[in-house]
């Protein structure tokens, strides 16, 4: 199977080149016949990584331990969901997992244009088969998983334990699908660039495509902070840490491009700024990757020294230079007579919050690459800690949270000031009570959380708001019942109400962020059995410190019991440090969620014989608003991203629209807010 | 062994299966009405965002009439191409049915073919006057601008 896998490998390797020099003929006008040559080899490399993958997927199962790939990341006692799972828990899996993908998305996004925009297709297969030939070169040459060992061992080193947790499943594979599905409006991009058909279509056939690769990386993102939660023991869940920048800065900029797309499509402004920015998402993705995977900096995901850096960082530096090029050669086209709309407008707001996302992810790029350039031009080791992005970041996060408190109030072009201030007052009245109930209960100590609180209450408002016009102008409009108008303003306008939840839910957690920030209580103590630490309000005893023996590992379980302040039971967690058959070890954190604050109880040390434990007791406040945050956000970024139906019927907008001045004096009294006339 | 290298050999057929196809059977040409249909799609969805954009009063009334007339007027160059490349091609299959003629589908190709050439000579490339973006034949508005390109204003 691993021979097969190999020559699946090479397979790849010739269609996915194929598809590049036979692309860029037909590209250049070879002929209809030579384009489709060149798309049928990029099926045909989607055809033979998936039988690689599938080889892959079969030696992990069958734990065929002459593949070295096998033996380093599998075990006899294995489960089978974390044998299947150790896929992509290796750079050869992960980069073979990769490669899959982008060649995946490109058949899918040939097959859906197969008949349509036939113009861009060459120049689509072209970049997305650069990029399958690239990953495939680097499995084949530089981290191949089907590498056999010359002595076969008995048994496997078996999966790190910390790989071993539900997380393996989501957080990898969302993350690479996120940054694989960057690679579809990267490609359409650089074709629309070439093809000089530089108008919004390729805006508009790619949004589905960037809808779906923010979603996946914001889940990547956001399971992998509650991964390191619940798995590191360290009582946090960011920490600033070059790979975790990695996957944040292609996010940022993926979120900037969502919001400035909006304006090119509305307005056909922002053209420059909206290639550029689709080509930075992309570059950072793979610079992300050169950062992680050349051992150029530390970090958790240590993927170890590999001589594939120079590859990776070259390949970035293509990707910005001849898209530097591409832009540069179309300026003249690119720019436009369209006169941007006045300071106080929705292009305006727009414009802000790119700013603001562009501005962060600046900060963060700097910040994890700084100890490579200091460590280059002064020699020096240098580190960037958490507090240097905590300190630059939060306050543009909180100006970002007053844009999207204002933003939705704002029209096109130029708002009316009139009727603005009087749709600011109930946001401003509720964000003002927010904030100084927040201050009066925390006694003025946090100025900055009542900051975040009042100006997230101000901003759920006008999302509310939000909704609730656009509610009703359904049922005015098209006379549809509650449930009905309910549900065809998430089904016939995805994004215009899906973005307001995701608003929603990234308010909420922020202000989780923010109070766990400010009211975060941590203690170290060494403690008896019977005897007990405090922390917080909270009293811990430990109640038992006993031991567990299973085949795959040693366990010994601490028992706590837990105290409120006013005495009150509040039942026990089982906090745990296992050792595996391999020698490593493992904390298992034992949490007490709820809706205030979580107990996270990590034990890091013990002395059987003396009935002692070492303890790490965080109390979180408000840990919980950050995945409920999370869920609201993904919630609204699937419904925006939902596929729209095919074949909609037109009936509905061309008989039923919104009722015009002109055509209907009488109904003035009716017409929709803050319309200027 | 043998299964590895049976493997290997179908996955090398169905490789170039897929790489030799296009030169052999070109694929069939739907391209004209597939596009079409796709911005038909395309603009309703526009409308019904354009729609709930004054709804809910985030666009002043006179650019809501001119983006959408635009949108209408691409809406019926769309539907003029469905016409045109899908309509024939059914009415004229019903009498193929009922008595079959050796020279109809020739002629019918050719006509076919015909119209599609028609339609895409009508959309090759042509300017705005007033902000010079792409136009094709039948807007009777600039999509980028909304300036009118002569026709009469829609009413629907």
């Amino acid at each position: 199977m691993a021979n097969l896998g190999s020559f699946a490998l090479l397979v790849a390797l010739v269609a996915s080149l194929w598809s590049v020099i036979v692309g860029v003929a037909g590209a250049r006008g070879a002929g209809e016949d030579v384009v489709r040559s060149a798309e049928g080899a990029l099926k045909g490399s989607a055809l033979a990584l998936t039988v690689a993958g599938a080889c892959l997927f079969g030696l992990l199962l069958a734990k065929d331990f002459s593949v070295e790939y096998v033996t380093e990341y599998t075990s006899r006692s294995l489960s089978v969901f974390y044998t299947l799972g150790a896929f992509w828990a290796g750079q050869a899996g992960s980069l073979l997992l990769w490669g899959w993908m982008v060649a995946l998305a490109g058949a899918l996004v040939l097959r859906q244009n197969r008949d349509t925009n036939r113009e861009l297709m060459p120049w689509v297969t072209v970049v997305v088969g650069i990029t399958v030939a690239f990953f495939v070169v680097l499995v084949q040459f530089y981290a191949n998983p089907f590498q056999r060992l010359d002595v076969v061992p008995t048994d496997g080193q078996g999966l790190n334990p910390l790989l071993q947790n539900y997380g393996q499943w989501i957080h990898p594979v969302t993350l690479y699908l996120g940054f694989v599905g960057l690679t579809i409006p990267f490609a359409f991009a650089i074709s629309a660039l070439i093809t000089g058909r530089l108008n919004d279509r390729w805006i508009r056939l790619v949004r589905k495509w960037t809808m779906w690769s923010w979603v996946l990386l914001t889940a990547g993102i956001l399971f992998g902070a509650r991964w390191a939660y619940v798995e590191l023991g360290w009582g946090g869940y960011w920490a600033w840490d070059p790979v975790e920048n990695a996957s944040l800065m292609p996010w940022l900029i993926a979120t900037a491009y969502l919001h400035s797309v909006v304006v090119q499509e509305k307005r056909g402004l922002m053209r420059v700024w909206n290639v550029s920015l689709i080509t930075m998402a992309f570059g950072l993705s793979i610079f992300g990757t050169f950062l992680t995977r050349s051992g150029i900096v530390s970090s958790v995901h240590a993927f170890g020294q590999s001589a594939m850096g120079p590859l990776l960082l070259g390949f970035t530096a293509a990707i910005v230079l001849i898209s530097t090029a591409l832009i540069v050669w179309q300026l003249p086209d690119l720019r436009r007579t369209g006169r941007f709309g006045a300071i106080v407008s929705r292009e305006s707001a727009f414009l802000l919050t790119n700013v603001l996302l562009v501005g962060i992810a600046a900060v963060v790029v700097w910040g994890s690459i700084y100890p490579v350039v200091a460590q280059a031009v002064r020699g020096v080791k240098a580190s960037v800690g958490p507090e240097f992005f905590q300190a630059i970041v939060t306050p543009i996060a909180v100006l970002l949270i007053a844009v999207v408190g204002i933003c939705p109030l704002l029209a096109w072009r130029h708002a009316n000031l009139k009727h603005l201030r009087r749709n600011f007052t109930a946001p401003v009245a509720v964000g003002a009570i927010a904030f100084g109930s927040t201050l009066a209960v925390s006694r003025g100590s946090h100025l900055g959380v009542a900051i975040v609180v009042g100006l997230g209450a101000l901003a759920l408002t006008t999302v509310v708001e939000e909704l609730r016009r656009g509610f009703r102008a359904r049922r005015d409009v098209h006379g549809e019942s509650r449930v009905r108008a309910a549900r065809n303003l998430f089904a016939l306008t995805p994004r215009r109400y899906g973005g307001p939840l995701i608003h929603a839910g990234v308010i909420v957690l922020l202000a989780g962020i923010a109070f766990n920030i400010a009211y975060k209580q941590e203690a170290r103590d060494t403690v008896v059995v019977g005897g007990s630490t405090k922390v917080g309000g909270y009293t811990l005893t430990l109640r038992d410190l006993t031991t567990e023996q299973s085949a795959a590992k040693f366990a010994v379980v601490g028992v706590f019991g837990i105290r409120g302040s006013d005495g009150a039971d509040l039942g026990t967690i089982r906090a745990e440090q296992a050792m595996f058959q391999n020698d490593q070890q493992e904390t298992e954190v034992g949490i007490r969620a709820s809706l205030g604050a979580d107990l996270y109880v990590a034990m890091n040390g013990f002395d059987l014989n003396k009935h002692i434990a070492n303890v790490d007791v965080f109390v979180e406040p408000a840990i919980l608003w950050i995945w409920v945050g999370m869920g609201i956000v993904l919630v609204g970024g699937v419904i925006a991203a939902w596929p729209r139906r095919a074949n909609m019927q037109a009936r509905e907008v061309l008989d039923e629209r919104p009722r015009l001045t002109k055509e209907a004096p009488a109904e003035r009294a009716r017409q929709p807010e803050g319309v200027s006339s | 062994m043998i299964g590895v290298g049976m493997g290997a050999f179908l996955l090398v057929l169905a490789v170039a299966y897929l790489v030799g196809r296009p030169f052999l059977l070109p694929a069939a040409d739907d391209a004209v009405a597939a596009q079409a249909r796709e911005d038909r799609d395309r603009v309703v969805a526009q409308l019904r965002d354009l729609d709930m954009e004054f709804a809910t009063a985030k666009l002043a009334e006179d650019e809501y009439r001119t983006q959408r007339a635009s949108r209408i007027a691409e809406l019926d160059a769309a539907d003029a191409v469905i016409a045109e490349v899908e309509l024939p091609l059914d009415e004229l299959e019903q009498p193929l049915d009922d008595e079959p003629n050796e020279t109809a589908p020739e002629s019918l190709d050719a006509a076919i073919e015909e119209r599609i050439a028609a339609r895409r000579r009508a959309m090759s490339r042509a300017d705005c006057p007033q902000c010079g973006d792409e136009i094709q034949a039948g807007d009777r508005f600039c999509r980028s601008c909304g300036a009118s390109l002569g026709g009469d204003e829609v009413n629907r």
